[in-house]
Formats: structure tokens, C-alpha cells, sequence
């Protein structure tokens, strides 16, 4: 009987050894240690042994079972890895095939600049005020101290629009495409009580375009109206501006100019950021760069608009986006931003 | 404007450091908001260039055609290769040596011509771009010094700056008012030289018969009479001193109007007198209708309005803009009148617009003149038409000037003035700056009273003597202090945050923002909107009214305002399309312009409708093609984005309709408008291939428009967080067998309807139509979901319901179970 259970070890040891899959292992387990299998079989047998016997061959049938289930589990391992492994190695795939990416756009260089430039305002308080591009002459020149038949409308060439009616050469009709943000202003300053401080960003028109100039392009001007507000003030807040937009070591300085609305007029120019004012192409040489222009709001302004002045007074400022975008990325020419080329486009990330 | 600094040099300002070192003067101007733009020092331009004397002439070794010279230019020598024919030894000619560059960036250096070093060049008038044509080279008086520098020996030894002078400044038109100006910032002094002239019998009053109706728009007008005048060729100076600022040479007589014009600002004009009928002159308004004949040979006819000078017929002269060619200077004419006047700025401005008449005199008096220089102007005209054209110049002279303008009288209170400015400006030293630009002070302290000069017409207010004290002080001396907040900030316009959240929005979703100019061509974009029209009505954007029309375009491409986005960001697919980029989206958020339909457009407050688009296009084939597992036909991927991107802003409910009347730039069975809430808001589909051939898209393209306006009014703003359901789903699936004709959408639609609120989802999971088919029968599958908020649902219920609405959906659309 004993030499039956060691002869059965061997043959077992040896079917479990040989299995090549886990279907040929479970095969060999069934056999030999299956409710069928040879060994349950030879258990049966048991009963025609003495006590005695029973005792010791008991004791070896179940120390063969487990050293056979043992073995059956580690080669089961065994093989089961090497399976994976197998099925692993039947995935692979070449890792160097692009990816699948999720795609995210880009925001226009433009719409970039506004929004930073809008947002540097709000720190400082002030909100944003749109209105309308096609504009009554009254809200793009006459409330602003540019009267018609005088000599300050030249600064602005303007896109008149045709209302259907007949005019003579030299006559234009009283809706025109807006040269500037600044009608948003007096649409605020006739509606809301001061004080004051908005910003208005958006699409402007002038028919005096060149290599430099779109006939369509985009400004953000700004408006504070309160009591007590000085030259000084203006210039801090473009200080601060311009510091926040280009860089900490940017200084800003006013030079006088002529705009109708504001009196004393000024242009605003920061030093160059691009050469630190050592002089360069995009300064011309000059170490300063031409940002816009601004002034305190002239005294006739707050007359066509009925606020008590000079109880409230303030100042304004206005800065082409485009050239902001020009000079802040550096685009070697205007045309690029209205083209809307990817190859362009794809630089302004994230 | 151009001004000469030699010029600037008569009026008692020193340039000699200016004209060594313009840029000195260039920054003063400019610091005073007189901005100069350019500076030509015509020395630099003629640099190495020389004059000089051949001292042989041989024949060149190795070319028949060439000579070979020895040229001395005082104290050095050079062997020079000249091609010219017309030279010998002994002449006085013009050297270009190595170094110099010559107009057109001809860069003159050793060389050799034919085997011989050649080290300069000889050159001719056309090479020293003193005119246009010359045969051979330059050869100069025999006096001419050798060795001084031909921009010396030519004269064109000058620095002229190009100043952008702002409209507020008419008083600095000119070399004497720029003089002015240079010594008030400088705080040296100025002059205009008188020269006296000798006076004939004859009297003006006797010779012509001046009138003035129009007094209101002709404040002054003087005048005289200079006789037996000769007309000839004006002197070297003043041509060159014309030539200087860009301005032609004509004959004596006119050359020194515009000499003056030039030095002082005033326009003047000069009348043949033989040639105004009646002997007299009349400033009055143009007559309806009237004809009137410019000098350079325009016939206008006027309005009605225009002020005109007459004579006792016809108009001889649109006032301030233009003389008429009958009344002209001819080289016949023996008396002159002379015109020097005041006319108002407004209806100068006026009669040039309306006839589109520009001149140096229009712009100098819609800018104002100095009402003050008017007689300075003409006795400076009698005593140089006297002294170059022969003329005598007569007794009297007219001045008709009822009302002279008052100087107005400021109260300047500098507490006032120095708050606005943001720094102290003491009395003392506001009286010592506007005294150097001419101003009169009376009283002192922090209240002072300013009569500013009359040809500073721009200075009115106490803030325009504010900003010349900050302009003289120095706008450099500003501090920077920031504005005290006083009240509590505003909220931004909602647009303007919501059109940018879009804009991430569809960045996020992987589209490319897109800027395009608002201009359109008007045969490009009805060419495209409406090439086989359709009903746009029922889109919720409007594609049929008419473009809004400038009055003044640039050019045709830029004629008329967008109607669509769309047609914009075709170009921009075929731009990128073109320069490689094979696949790609764009987005735009932009307005878009219409005329309101209305028979009297006069009758409209607001003629126009603007609206704020939103487009995407998508074109070719993603990255991803490669995997071909995700090609996703065009119609789906924009409607899956316009799906996404209505789902992310939470729009209830939304559906994509069949279009009746399909658009012609859309593919008609591939394009859907987009209702929101019950509301048309836009549209999408696929470009229709024949638009894509005649605009020569050559990929396939996808596009949807949406009116931006109308979409946002209807976005729930406020969001609000819901309980989260607490029992379980139940999922049934159905396959129905449909014809072809009914939509996936009116199916799952009366799913839907017929489930009641039990039915939480109905997605669309399958969808097969072929050989196993009939051809006009198609097969959908849908996964329904069903879940009561309140208590879980028993097998049953669920089944009962879904097999009832099943049914009822069958029944009432003809599907069959499959």
C-alpha cells in the first residue's frame, strides 16, 4: 500500500512537472487528486487495513496530498505567468506611434492683450464698458470737443456709413464706424453717476491704413472721473500700468500732444522693454516706445455730457491693442494678426 | 511740415549748433509737443563728395570707350575711370570718392574698370540726383574752388526737419512762427525783419473797388495794388528756399506768395487786375449753381454756401482754398492785386471737403491764421514783388476790419491750476513762463489775468495756460500718485466677461481663436451667403438684410460690413489650408452688421442691427487618422462640439432641425439649425461642394453660426447644486426597425414623450442599415434608463412601462420590434 502511494507521488510529481499549460496542470489534478482521481481511489482501499496501518499510511497519504497540492499551486503560478507573459508580449505595440491627444486652442493674441490689459485696470478699480462700432457723430465727435467743420476731425480719418441718404461730395452722413472707445466714455458719463473708472476695450476704425495701420484695429481706453484728480494721478496709473504689462524695470513718461477731449493733451511712451532703452528696432532707435495717448478731460467734454464740472473732473487714456501686441510678442508685422494663421496662432500658449 | 533750418535762420533764432546737431532741436520740439518726424541734413547725403579738376585726360589702356584721369581735389590726387565723353584737362568737376554714397544707395568705392584701378567716380547731375536726366558729367564754372565740398559749393548744405505740427498749433505753420516758438521755450529772442519799400503814386482805392459782404465769415480782408509788374523766373534763393520745404517753383510772382506763406504763415493771393471784370472785388457766398474755374483747370459748380472772392461777374476765387485760372498770373500780366485776409477756419474747411480741394493755403486757414500778421504778410509781398519783379507798388492799401478779434483775458487761478496738475506752480513762476511765449500778465499771486498773444488762438481756458505752463515747465517734472478710490467698484459689462469665458470655452474644446477685420468685399460675401438662395428666416441669424455700406471705403475689398462671420473664416481655412496646415478649427466672436428692414431708413433711430456672432469651422482630417477607428464624419464633429458646448454653458433644451429651405453654402442634406428653449439661435452643417469649388476650398469643411446675443438671453446664469437621486436605475434596451424617412430624433423624442418622467436617459447606441435590411428600412437601438427620485422600481413597473411606450411609439411612427 505504501509503495502505492510513493509510486503515485512519483507519477504525480512527474505529471505536474511535465504540465506545459494550466489546462494540461488541471488535467494531471483531476487525475491524481480529483474526487476520481487515483489517489481518491486508493483512499477507498484504506479500510481494509489494519488500525496500525491505517495509522502510518494515513499519515503518508496526507502528506503526499498536500506536498502534491503544493506542488500543483506553485507550478499553477508558474504557468499562469508565463501565460500573461506570453499574452503580454503578443500586446505589444510600437511605442514611438504618436499619441492621442486632447486638443486645446488658443486664445488670439489680441483678445490676450485686452484681457490683460483689462484686468491690470481692475485692479486699480475700474470696469469695463463697451458699446456700439457704428456710432453717431455726436458721441464720436461733438461730445468730445471735435466739432464738425474744424480742423481736429483731420486727426481721425473716418469710415462714414451709408444711411441711404443723398449727399454731395465732402458731406457725410451722421453715422460713421467709430475712430475710437471714446464714445463708450460719454455713453457712461451721460447714463451712470460719478465717480468714474472704466475702461473700454474694442474694435476702432480709421481709413488710414499703411504698413503700420489696419484700417480696423483695437484699442483700450480708460476714464476716471472723481473730485480732486490730478496730471499726477494720470501718470501713476500708466506707471502702474505699464509696469504690470511689460515688466518692473519700465519707466513711462508724458510728452505734450494734442487731443481735443483732453487739456493739458499728452503721449504716453514707456522705455523700451525690448533693449531696456538702449535703442533698437522697435523703438527706432528712440529707447522709447509710443504706447497711446491721454490727458485730463477737457473742460467742454464734461459741458456736452452735463456734468458739474470742475466739482468732477478726471483724466483719460487710450493704448492700441495691436501695437501693445506688437511690441509685447515682438510680431514682426501687423498683417499677421488678422490672418489667423496656425503656425502664428499656436505661439500664444498656454 | 517741412521747415529749413537756414530759413528758420532769418528770423533772429541761432541755428549754427542745430545745424551741426539737429537732433538737439529735434528733441526740444519734440518735448514741446511739436514732434519731428524726419531730418534730412542734405551735408550727409552728398558725404565724400567733392569738387575737383582734371589734371589729365588719357585714354584708358585696355577700353576705347573710357578715359583715364588724373583728378586733383586739392590736396591729394586720384586716378579716376570716367566713361563720359564731354570732359577735358582743366575742367572743374564733381568727385565721388571712395565712401561716398550717391541718391539710390549707389555706394561709391575703389575699383577696377578694364585692368585699371579706378579710385572714385565723376559724376553727372542725374547721379547726384540733381535731375532726372544729363548727358555726361558735371562740369563747374571755371571760378569754382577746388577741394570744398559740393554740398557747400551747391548750396545743399541745409537740415530740414519734417514736424508734425498738431491742429492746435496753426501758430507754428511757419519758419517765423517756429522761430517764435524755439525762442519762447528757450527763452531767446526772435524777429522779423522789416525791409522798407518805396511807394508809387497810383492808390489801390482808385484802381479796384473792394466790398465785403460776408463780414461774419471774413473778418479781414486787406488788399493792394503793385504795378507794371514783370513776370520772370524767380531768383535762385527763393526757388532753392522752396525747393527746401517741397514746394515747386512757378514765377516770381507766385514764388514769393508762397515764400511767405512759408516764412509767416499767411496765405496770400494774387490777382491779375486786369482780368477782374468791373475793376473790384466782392467776398461774398456763392451762388446756387454758379461755375467757377480753378487755377489748375477744375470746373466746380458751387453751392450756394462756399464763401467766394468775386470780382463784378463771376467768382475770380475760392476764398482760402483756391484762385480761379481766369484771374490768374500769366507772364502777361502787368498789375497785381494782392489779397491778404482772415478768413473763418470753419468755411475754408467747409468749401475744401465739398470739393475736395486740398492746397497749402486751405490747410493753413482751417487751422486759423494770425489775424494779426495779415498786413506784416502784404507789405512783405509789396516790398519783394517791388524789389524782384520791377513792380511800383501803390500809395494806399485797403484793410477792412470792423470788429478786430478780441485777445481774450484768462483768470488764472494756480491753486486750480496746480491741483490738476498734481504739483505746486507759484505765480511768480507762471507769469515767468507764459511771458516767454508772448502772453500779457496782469496781477500776481496765486490769481493772476493772462492775455495771451493773438496768434495763439488756441489758448482760451485757465486748464489751456495750465497745460503751457506744464509744456514749458517740462511734463518730466510730473510726479506719479495714484487716484484715491472712492467708491466701490462696478461690474464689468456682462457681455464682455461672457464673450470671453466662450472664447475658453471653445479653447477648451480645442478651437483656435480667430481675429478678422469687420470689412467685407459685398460681392465675396453675397457671392457666398446667397449663390443659390434659401429662406434664412427660420436660422435666428440674419443672412438676408442688406449690408451696411460705407460712404467711404479704402478699397472694394473693405466696402461693406460682415453679415457672417462664416464667409471670413472660409479665407482663413484656404489661407492655412494653402501654407500646409491640412487640418484645423477656428472660432470668432465678433459683431456682425445689418440694415434694419424699414422703407424710410431716415424714420429709424438706429438704422442698423448689430448683432455679436459666434462661428467654428473645423477642416480636414484630425492627427488621429492614422488610427481610423475615430473618423468621424464632418456633420458629427461640429454638432458634437455645438452639442458640448451648449451642454457645458446648461442650456435645457436643445435641438438640431432639419432646414426647410437650406441655405446655399450648405450642404442641404447635411446642415441643421440649432433651437434653443423653442428659439432659433443658428446654424451648422457642412460647406456645400459647389460653394467649396467656386471659393476653391479643397478640404472638406464644417461650420456653425451662432447669434451670440440671442443664445446668452437665454443662458441660465445663477447655478444652483441638486440633491443627488438615491435609487437605483433601471436600463432597458429596445431595437426598432424604422423607414428610412423618420428621424433618430422624432423617435427618440416620442420615446421620450410617451415615457413620462420615469424615463431619465434615452441614448442612441446603435444604428445599422444594409444588406441584412430592406433598402428603406433602418435599424436604431436605444439604451432607455429609468429612475424614480422617490423609491426604487420594480421589475415589473419597469417593464410594463417600457413595453407600453415601446408600443405606443411603434404604433405611432410605424417601427416594428426587431
Amino acid at each position: 500500500m505504501l509503495a502505492k502511494i510513493e509510486e503515485l507521488l512519483e507519477q504525480a510529481k512527474l505529471a505536474i512537472d511535465s504540465a506545459t499549460s494550466v489546462e494540461v496542470l488541471y488535467e494531471a489534478k483531476v487525475k491524481f487528486l480529483g474526487k476520481q482521481g487515483s489517489f481518491s481511489h486508493l483512499l477507498k482501499e484504506m479500510g481494509k487495513l489494519t488500525p496500525d496501518d491505517r495509522k502510518t499510511i494515513g499519515k503518508r497519504a496526507n502528506e503526499v496530498r498536500d506536498i502534491l497540492e503544493g506542488k500543483y499551486a506553485v507550478r499553477e503560478n508558474l504557468l499562469k505567468d508565463q501565460e500573461l507573459n506570453s499574452q503580454l508580449e503578443a500586446q505589444k505595440i510600437d511605442v514611438t506611434l504618436p499619441g492621442v491627444a486632447p486638443e486645446r486652442g488658443v486664445l488670439h493674441p489680441l483678445w490676450r492683450v485686452t484681457k490683460e490689459m483689462c484686468e491690470i485696470f481692475s485692479r486699480l478699480g475700474f470696469s469695463v464698458r463697451t458699446g456700439p462700432h457704428i456710432e453717431k457723430d455726436f458721441y464720436n465727435f461733438d461730445a468730445l470737443n471735435i466739432p464738425p467743420d474744424h480742423a481736429s476731425r483731420d486727426l481721425q480719418d473716418t469710415f462714414y456709413i451709408n444711411d441711404g441718404v443723398d449727399r454731395k461730395p465732402g458731406d457725410f452722413s451722421p453715422w460713421l464706424l467709430r475712430t475710437h472707445t471714446s464714445p463708450v466714455q460719454i455713453r457712461s458719463m451721460l447714463t451712470e453717476k460719478p465717480p468714474l473708472r472704466i475702461v473700454s476695450p474694442g474694435g476702432v476704425y480709421r481709413s488710414d491704413s499703411d504698413m503700420s495701420h489696419a484700417p480696423h484695429f483695437h484699442q483700450v481706453e480708460g476714464l476716471l472721473i472723481d473730485q480732486d484728480v490730478s496730471m499726477a494721478d494720470l501718470k501713476g496709473t500708466l506707471g502702474f500700468f505699464a509696469r504690470e504689462f511689460f515688466g518692473s524695470e519700465v519707466e513711462v513718461r508724458l510728452r505734450p500732444s494734442y487731443f481735443p477731449f483732453v487739456e493739458p493733451g499728452a503721449e504716453l511712451d514707456a522705455s523700451c522693454p525690448f533693449c531696456k532703452s538702449k535703442g533698437c528696432g522697435m523703438c527706432k532707435g528712440s529707447g522709447w516706445i509710443e504706447l497711446g495717448g491721454c490727458g485730463m478731460v477737457h473742460p467742454l467734454v464734461f459741458k456736452q455730457v452735463e456734468m458739474e464740472y470742475p466739482k468732477w473732473n478726471g483724466f483719460a487714456f487710450g493704448m492700441g491693442v495691436d501695437r501693445m501686441a506688437v511690441v509685447k510678442y515682438g510680431v514682426s508685422h501687423i498683417g499677421l494678426l488678422t490672418e489667423n494663421d496656425l503656425r502664428f496662432l499656436g505661439q500664444f500658449r498656454p | 511740415m517741412k521747415i529749413s533750418l537756414k530759413w528758420l535762420g532769418m528770423y533772429g533764432v541761432d541755428v549754427r549748433e542745430y545745424m551741426v546737431h539737429p537732433l538737439k532741436l529735434s528733441e526740444l520740439l519734440t518735448n514741446a509737443g511739436l514732434e519731428v518726424e524726419a531730418i534730412v541734413d542734405q551735408g550727409q547725403v552728398f558725404q565724400s563728395v567733392i569738387t575737383g579738376q582734371i589734371l589729365e585726360k588719357n585714354k584708358h589702356p585696355n577700353a576705347d570707350a573710357l578715359t583715364l584721369c588724373l583728378v586733383s581735389t586739392g590736396e591729394s590726387q586720384h586716378r579716376i575711370v570716367c566713361g563720359a565723353k564731354n570732359h577735358n584737362a582743366g575742367d572743374k568737376v564733381v568727385v565721388a570718392l571712395p565712401g561716398a554714397v550717391l541718391p539710390g544707395d549707389f555706394a561709391i568705392k575703389v575699383s577696377k574698370i578694364r585692368g585699371e584701378e579706378s579710385q572714385g567716380m565723376l559724376c553727372s547731375e542725374k547721379e547726384l540726383g540733381l535731375s532726372a536726366e544729363s548727358e555726361g558729367i558735371m562740369i563747374l564754372p571755371s571760378e569754382t574752388t577746388v577741394g570744398i565740398p559740393f554740398a557747400k559749393w551747391a548750396k545743399k548744405d541745409d537740415v530740414i526737419l519734417d514736424i508734425k505740427v498738431t491742429p492746435n498749433r496753426a501758430d507754428c505753420l511757419s519758419h517765423f512762427g517756429l522761430a517764435r516758438e524755439i525762442a519762447g521755450i528757450t527763452g531767446k529772442t526772435y524777429e522779423f525783419p522789416i525791409v522798407p519799400f518805396s511807394e508809387g503814386r497810383d492808390s489801390t482805392r482808385k484802381l479796384i473797388k473792394i466790398t465785403v459782404e460776408e463780414g461774419e465769415l471774413c473778418p479781414r480782408y486787406a488788399g493792394r495794388v503793385i504795378r507794371n509788374v514783370k513776370i520772370t523766373a524767380s531768383p535762385e534763393w527763393i526757388k532753392n528756399s522752396l525747393e527746401s520745404v517741397g514746394l515747386r517753383s512757378i514765377n516770381n510772382v507766385v514764388d514769393i506768395t508762397n515764400f511767405i506763406m512759408m516764412s509767416i504763415g499767411q496765405p496770400l493771393h494774387a490777382f491779375d487786375l486786369a482780368q477782374l471784370d468791373g475793376a473790384q472785388i466782392n467776398v461774398r457766398k456763392s451762388y446756387q449753381g454758379e461755375k467757377f474755374v480753378t487755377l489748375d483747370k477744375q470746373e466746380l459748380t458751387l453751392e450756394g454756401t462756399e464763401l467766394v472772392i468775386c470780382d463784378a461777374k463771376k467768382p475770380v476765387a475760392l476764398a482760402g482754398v483756391m484762385g480761379g485760372l481766369q484771374s490768374g498770373v500769366t507772364e502777361n500780366t502787368k498789375d497785381l492785386f494782392v489779397e491778404s485776409a482772415y478768413f473763418l477756419p470753419s468755411t475754408v474747411r467747409r468749401s475744401s471737403r465739398r470739393h475736395g480741394l486740398e492746397s497749402e493755403s486751405s490747410y493753413r486757414f482751417s487751422r486759423g491764421v494770425d489775424p494779426d500778421a495779415i498786413n506784416l504778410a502784404l507789405n512783405k509781398a509789396c516790398q519783394l514783388i517791388a524789389e524782384l519783379t520791377g513792380g511800383t507798388v501803390c500809395t494806399d492799401s485797403y484793410d477792412i476790419y470792423p470788429r478786430p478779434v478780441v485777445r481774450p483775458r484768462i483768470e488764472l487761478d494756480l491753486k486750480f491750476i496746480s491741483a490738476r496738475l498734481g504739483m505746486v506752480i507759484e505765480g511768480v513762476e507762471a507769469k515767468r513762463l507764459l511771458e516767454k511765449i508772448g502772453c500779457d500778465i496782469s496781477g500776481s499771486g496765486a490769481r493772476i489775468l493772462v492775455n495771451p498773444p493773438a496768434y495763439r488762438s488756441d489758448l482760451k481756458l485757465a486748464e489751456d495756460l495750465g497745460e503751457e505752463i506744464l509744456r514749458l515747465k517740462g511734463f518730466s517734472f510730473i510726479p506719479e500718485t495714484l487716484p484715491k478710490l472712492s467708491a466701490e467698484p462696478t461690474a464689468d459689462d456682462l457681455f464682455f466677461g461672457l464673450e470671453f469665458l466662450m472664447a475658453e470655452t471653445l479653447r477648451s474644446f480645442g478651437f483656435n481663436h480667430a481675429v478678422n477685420l469687420n470689412f467685407t468685399d459685398r460681392e465675396f460675401e453675397d457671392g457666398f451667403l446667397t449663390a443659390m438662395r434659401g429662406n434664412y428666416k427660420e436660422l435666428g441669424i440674419d443672412l438676408d438684410s442688406k449690408s451696411v455700406e460705407l460712404q467711404n471705403p479704402l478699397n472694394i475689398r473693405l466696402a461693406v460690413m460682415r453679415r457672417s462671420l462664416i464667409p471670413s473664416l472660409v479665407n482663413n481655412v484656404n489661407h492655412n489650408f494653402r501654407h500646409g496646415v491640412a487640418a484645423g478649427t477656428l472660432f470668432e466672436i465678433a459683431p456682425v452688421f445689418s440694415v434694419k428692414e424699414s422703407k424710410d431708413i431716415k424714420e429709424q433711430s438706429r438704422p442698423f442691427t448689430e448683432m455679436t456672432n459666434l462661428a467654428m469651422v473645423i477642416w480636414g482630417e484630425s492627427p488621429e487618422a492614422w488610427l481610423k477607428t475615430n473618423l468621424v464624419p464632418p456633420f458629427f464633429k461640429i454638432k458634437g462640439v455645438v452639442e458640448a458646448l451648449l451642454r457645458e454653458w446648461q442650456f435645457k433644451s436643445v435641438k438640431f432641425e432639419t432646414i426647410k429651405e437650406n441655405p446655399g453654402f450648405l450642404h442641404p442634406g447635411q446642415s441643421a439649425r440649432i433651437v434653443v428653449e423653442g428659439k432659433p439661435i443658428g446654424y451648422l452643417g457642412v460647406l456645400h461642394p459647389g460653394i467649396a469649388n467656386k471659393f476653391e476650398v479643397k478640404t472638406p469643411v464644417a461650420l456653425a453660426e451662432i447669434n451670440f446675443k440671442i443664445l446668452m438671453a437665454r443662458q441660465p446664469r445663477a447655478l444652483r447644486s441638486k440633491v443627488l437621486p438615491k435609487f437605483p436605475t433601471v436600463q432597458r434596451d429596445v431595437a426598432l426597425l424604422a423607414p428610412i424617412s423618420v428621424s433618430s430624433g422624432e423617435i427618440k423624442d416620442t420615446l421620450v414623450k410617451i415615457a413620462g418622467n420615469l424615463l431619465v436617459r434615452c441614448d442612441l447606441f446603435d444604428l445599422y442599415t444594409g444588406e441584412k435590411l430592406p433598402a428603406d428600412k433602418k435599424s436604431l437601438a436605444f439604451r432607455l434608463t429609468y429612475q424614480d427620485s422617490e423609491r426604487t422600481l420594480s421589475d415589473d413597473e419597469v417593464n410594463a412601462l417600457h413595453q407600453n411606450a415601446v408600443a405606443a411609439v411603434s404604433q405611432k411612427l410605424g417601427l416594428s420590434l426587431r
